[in-house]
């Protein structure tokens, strides 16, 4: 293999112009045997350590939550993926993520927030960055939870814009200390932490990141905010003021903070939609159980339809943000995996790696975010004014929820950075997409294309017509626009859309295929996949039309719209989709819990 | 100090329990299984003793079938030194004489100090084995252990009576013990534990070489408890309608 194809096939994006679901595909159903116990054992724990401890947590009991930060070092979890000179255990992203998930299912998003702070962006600049004395020094107290760690990026005046913040280092005189003046805002962890890894500009525009010590001369942390939920976690604004950080806590070299910044968010990305995918089993298992005790009409309202669809409304959005962060993480886990680990910049080559994939990571984050942030308002629908109440978890879910939108970048920003990466890797021919649609008249002219015959023949031709209608809109979008396409945001934010639809499709169709045995899971999958195929293209069909009309200002070449609508009529799919959620949602009644 | 954990591998309790259409076991292929919930006492109490004296070794021994090795994972990822699987095929062993039989067959060999089991276990609920096991190697024995206290070759352990009564009995080493539950905080695996536990050693006894003579008990028939609602009208003069009433209290409800 030369290395422009190993480049092609191991970078993000990819999916786009290949055959639908052909290969194997990372999912749950290939976790190794170590990944299943981890699972286990991380799912008993947050069951007796975490669940019983929701509302004290939720009054922002400081020991108690530092209390079960340190427990969760005890058994590895902060470190899961730390080196493990540094005291961590060198396990895999794969892993990473079960624990992030784990954690999710906990029902204290604000514990998982402090948790994840910990083992993620507040360490992960040291781990990826650090030098050997900075590892040496922080880590193993981070690791085990003795030191609680924040990440200081945003400002008053700097959200997204994140780059832009006016925070200054300026070298001492003496040369000993850099002198941090600004302000910091919404720094999760703020009251507790230890240490803080803070970025500034050194002389005004190097953006650069520190360690900083919570006892620094000059340093000091703000009133906590008052918040709409994540109640139990600590966010706070910091401020310096001449503080004095010594030079030795620099981290990486001066400029370099976007290096850090970044590959924290990348990792932090899929993190999060690893947590709001456990978030979201846990919601979905309330709406089941509830569904089932309540009676009006005589009967459980699981009996009515409605409530039917909304059940397995839910369960194939789940399985469905499932199937694409676990294909997206043994993505990235595969790209490490060729690294060569004694190499003295195989953390910086593991940050590059990551970042092949941040167009799937920030659709990880959107999908997720948007699978969690369906599934409380759903499951606080079918509790009826109860789910209103705080005497069922709902109420707590839904405020928690909510900020998962906002934090590791906006769904706006992370729809433009899907849009933009896929746009760089077009004009770079990392994707060849004009070569791919070449093939479409082909393709058009041939009644049953090219694709192996199995369970899920029609969802795979829907798919293929599908990328080949998505291809053709993305192709024209650049035509017009070229790089101006990130500023038509409203365009990118649909093409980020199809994009993700495709993506998740492919995916689910892949492990749905994968995991085909004779058991009623195995049937339930393929329920799944038909569902969510047929109801994502008919979005990708929809999202198309509105990104055309924009193209072709309100008029489509005829022989454009021709292909258009061969190509969209293979991408309808006859499926029956109101009589398979009931046999789901009936099936998710009869196992009373998320079974997949 | 050398420590033997006996662990089970029992249906959890969360899991569906249909029974075999013989009615003589449920139907394994369709359970969930868990390590016997009081068995995780014994190992904590094991591990906490081995602590403590700052050498020796636990060992976790557990009869079944291949099923049973992630059970012996999880009290290995816990932090036992190594494990004996005594391995079964078919229908499970359900006789305690029987399983005790195999259970010295094979563990006399090795010497223990002390052999530990869990109250009970969660499935078949005898709790008997430790007690058998102890009888047959010659060990000293005792049953729901609340509190240990290891000496140099003796053991002193606080017992559970009745009514609210505890007893402290010393026994002399090696010893066979049972294990209250609720007496410690079982840990949970940690990463490390788990990502070592592939490397300790498992020996397995194939059931030819453990299983000896006859069995003394069969299961004859499992079946889920009918439940059913009977109404006695009570009739008669105030007297008779007392009698009847203590008479059931007694005899029927047996809380007088
Ligand atoms: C509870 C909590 C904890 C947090 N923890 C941390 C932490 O530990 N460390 C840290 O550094 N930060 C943290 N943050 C900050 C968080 O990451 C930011 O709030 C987030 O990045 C958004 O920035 P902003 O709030 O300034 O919103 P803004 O950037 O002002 O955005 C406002 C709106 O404008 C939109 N918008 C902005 N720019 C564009 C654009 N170019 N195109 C289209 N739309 C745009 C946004 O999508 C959003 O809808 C935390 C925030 C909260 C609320």
């Amino acid at each position: 293999m030369t290395d422009t194809q190993k480049l092609k096939t191991i970078s993000g994006g990819q999916w786009l112009i290949s055959p639908v679901a052909n290969t194997k595909v990372f999912c749950r159903e290939t976790f190794s045997e170590d990944h299943q116990d981890i699972d286990a054992m991380i799912q008993e724990f947050v069951k007796d350590r975490i669940l019983p401890n929701v509302e004290a947590i939720d009054k922002l009991d400081k020991d108690l939550s530092l209390k079960l930060l340190r427990e969760t070092g005890e058994l590895g979890l902060i470190g899961v993926d730390t080196p493990e000179e540094y005291g961590g255990n060198d396990l895999d992203k794969i892993t990473s993520c079960i624990v992030s998930e784990g954690m999710g299912r906990g029902g204290s998003p604000s514990f998982s927030c402090t948790f994840s702070v910990q083992t993620g962006i507040g360490s992960m600049g040291i781990v990826f960055f650090g030098t050997p004395k900075q590892k040496e020094k922080y880590l193993p107290k981070l690791m085990t939870g003795e030191w609680v760690a924040a990440y200081a990026l945003t400002e008053p005046t700097a959200g997204s814009d994140a780059l832009s913040g006016k925070t200054t280092a300026i070298l001492s005189e003496d040369g000993k200390h850099y002198i941090l003046n600004g302000d910091k805002q919404f720094i999760s962890n703020g009251s507790w932490a230890d240490v803080f890894t803070v970025l500034a500009q050194v002389d005004g525009d190097k953006f650069s990141g520190f360690i900083v010590d919570r006892n620094t001369e000059g340093f000091e942390v703000g009133a906590e905010e008052k918040k709409m939920g994540m109640k139990g976690s600590s966010t706070t604004p910091l401020k310096f003021t001449n503080a004095k950080v010594p030079v030795g806590n620099l981290l990486y070299k001066v400029g370099k903070g976007a290096a850090i910044a970044f590959n924290a968010l990348n990792v932090g990305r899929y993190k999060l939609a690893a947590a709001c995918i456990g978030g979201s089993k846990v919601g979905l298992e309330h709406a089941v159980k509830y569904a089932l005790e309540r009676r009006q009409f005589g009967q459980p309202i699981a009996h009515f339809d409605s409530i039917k669809g909304k059940i397995a409304d839910m369960a194939v959005r789940v399985y469905a943000a499932d199937s694409m962060l676990y294909r997206t993480v043994g993505l990235i886990q595969n790209a490490i995996d060729n690294l060569d680990k004694s190499d003295p910049e195989y953390y910086k080559k593991m940050a590059e790696a990551t970042e092949q994939f941040a167009i799937e990571a920030s659709m990880a984050k959107v999908f997720g975010s948007e699978t969690s942030n369906m599934v409380v308002d759903e499951a606080l629908q079918i509790h009826g004014g109860y789910g209103f109440t705080e005497e069922y978890p709902l109420a707590r879910a839904y405020r928690d929820d909510r900020i998962n939108r906002i934090w590791e970048g906006t769904n706006e920003i992370n729809r433009m950075i899907v849009t933009g990466y896929m746009m760089k890797k077009v004009l770079m021919e990392e994707i060849s997409l004009r070569d791919y649609l070449k093939g479409v008249d082909d393709f058009l002219a041939t009644e049953t294309p090219d694709i192996e015959a199995d369970l899920f023949l029609s969802e795979k031709s829907a798919v293929e017509s599908a990328k080949r209608l998505a291809s053709m809109v993305f192709h024209e979008a650049l035509c017009e626009y070229g790089q101006d396409l990130k500023h038509e945001q409203q365009l990118s934010e649909a093409l980020a859309d199809i994009f993700t639809y495709i993506y998740t499709a492919g995916s689910v169709i892949s492990r749905a295929r994968q995991s085909q045995s004779s058991n009623g899971i195995s049937n339930m999958s393929s329920v799944i996949a038909r569902i969510f195929t047929a109801e994502s293209l008919l979005e990708v069909k929809s999202l198309s039309n509105i990104c055309l009309n924009k193209i072709f200002m309100e008029t489509i070449p005829e022989d454009f719209k021709d292909k258009v609508v061969q190509l969209e009529s293979r991408m309808t799919l006859n499926t029956d989709t109101i009589s398979l959620k009931q046999s789901l949602a009936d099936f998710m009644f009869s196992k009373n819990n998320y079974p997949f | 100090m050398k420590i033997a954990v006996l662990v089970k591998q029992v249906p959890g309790s969360e899991s569906v329990l249909p029974i075999l259409n013989d009615e003589t076991w449920v139907d394994e292929s369709l359970v969930s299984f868990i390590m016997n919930p009081p068995d995780n006492f014994a190992i904590e109490e094991a591990l906490l003793i081995k602590e403590k004296a700052g050498e020796g070794e636990v060992v976790i021994v557990s009869m079944g079938p291949d099923r049973v090795k992630k059970t012996i994972k999880e009290g290995l990822a816990k932090g036992a030194d190594r494990a004996i699987h005594l391995e079964e095929d078919g229908q499970i062993e359900t006789d305690p004489l029987s399983i005790s039989k195999s259970f010295s067959t094979v563990l006399k060999e090795e010497n223990f100090d002390l052999i530990f089991t869990g109250l009970q276990s969660d499935d078949t609920g005898m709790g008997q084995t430790g007690v058998l096991l102890g009888e047959m190697l010659g060990y000293s024995t005792a049953t729901l252990a609340m509190e240990t206290d290891v000496q140099s070759d003796s053991i002193r352990v606080k017992r559970e009576l009745e009514s609210g009564w505890f007893q402290w009995v010393k026994l002399p080493m090696p010893a066979s013990i049972s294990i209250q539950s609720g007496l410690n905080t079982p840990r949970y695996p940690s990463l490390k534990g788990i990502m070592g536990a592939k490397r300790k050693e498992i020996k397995s006894i194939p059931v030819s070489e453990h299983r000896v003579g006859s069995k003394m008990q069969t299961i004859e028939k499992v079946f889920i408890p009918q439940t059913s609602k009977q109404t006695e009208m009570i009739e008669g003069d105030a007297d008779s309608v007392a009698t009847r009433i203590v008479e059931i209290l007694k005899t029927d409800l047996k809380v007088l």
